[in-house]
């Protein structure tokens, strides 16, 4: 169990820099400049291929789905209106029928 | 407590303050800005500050916390990350070149060790590893450390009993090599 006590030991320490508290003083007063510690310059850089990514799948799903979406609203509508169309001929049927007995007789006379 | 008085708390802490934050990073600048992150917070809070324990273990207390949360975020930020070449050994401490400017082979092999300790720490559970760091390298008394991790004294005999088990698992081959 000593050796890896020992072993550990093989892993100095550092010492601080030499303008640590000046930075310090600096930062408290406001004029220090302040590393990004959240995410730092290489992995912010590292996450612009990712956000290019997310931003590619979104442009797709507008360009390929909504027309898409449009198309079967098209056919939604053309649906309607022959629906509706037939049901006016369906509420006109006895006019139809009135009309083609007069052509009838018109032709019986004439 | 006016600037001189802090100034002069922080030239007796700010080594011990960079040394703990550098074993949980393995990365001097990083270690550095954490240092100074911890200071400004002891000292936006000194108004607020009730002496019930030594001044150091406060500020290990809050190194330890800024620490653990930074590897956190670094995590959550590598795991959306593409590149994952850089994650566990991006160390940019100085490192120690011989004269002419290319590291010797001695050097080489204590940066390899030194990367090694640190990842088989790294994979210790966060108590562990914290208990392991005080221990080992600020040489803090059990009481001591079990006032940064919130725990009882018998708490922390454990966490490094277990946490010796396990290093000497990680580090076996290591410590063949060194004998």
């Amino acid at each position: 169990m000593d050796k890896t006590w020992v072993l550990l030991e093989k892993w100095p320490s550092i010492d601080p820099s030499p303008d640590f508290r000046i930075r310090f003083w600096e930062r408290v007063d406001g004029i220090g400049r302040q590393r990004r510690l959240i995410l730092p310059a290489p992995l912010s850089r590292r996450l612009v291929p990712v956000l290019a990514s997310i931003f590619i799948i979104i442009l797709g799903i507008f360009i390929f789905v909504k027309p898409r979406v449009e198309q079967i609203n098209l056919v939604d509508e053309i649906n309607n209106i022959e629906f509706y169309q037939n049901m006016e001929v369906v509420q006109n049927l006895d006019l139809l029928n009135d009309m083609e007995f007069l052509m009838e007789q018109d032709e019986y006379n004439g | 407590m006016d600037r001189k008085d802090f100034d002069k708390l922080i030239e007796k802490h700010q080594r011990q303050v960079i040394n703990l934050a550098y074993r949980f990073l393995n990365n001097y600048f990083d270690a550095e800005e954490i240092a100074q992150e911890v200071f400004l917070k002891a000292y936006k809070a000194l108004p607020q500050y009730e002496p019930r324990a030594k001044f150091s273990t406060y500020l290990y207390k809050i190194t330890k916390n800024l620490c653990l949360n930074y590897l956190r975020r670094k995590k959550l930020v590598q795991f959306f990350s593409l590149d994952k070449s850089r994650s566990e050994t991006d160390v940019r401490a100085p490192d120690f070149p011989d004269k002419k400017g290319i590291p010797s082979r001695n050097i080489l092999e204590e940066k390899e060790l030194k990367d090694k300790i640190y990842k088989a720490l790294n994979k210790l559970p966060a108590s562990q590893r914290t208990a392991i760091i005080l221990k080992r390298y600020e040489d803090l008394s059990l009481d001591e450390i079990a006032n940064v991790l919130g725990c009882s004294v018998n708490a922390v005999k454990s966490l490094l009993h277990r946490a010796k088990i396990r290093l000497r698992k990680e580090l076996a081959p290591y410590l063949e090599k060194t004998q």
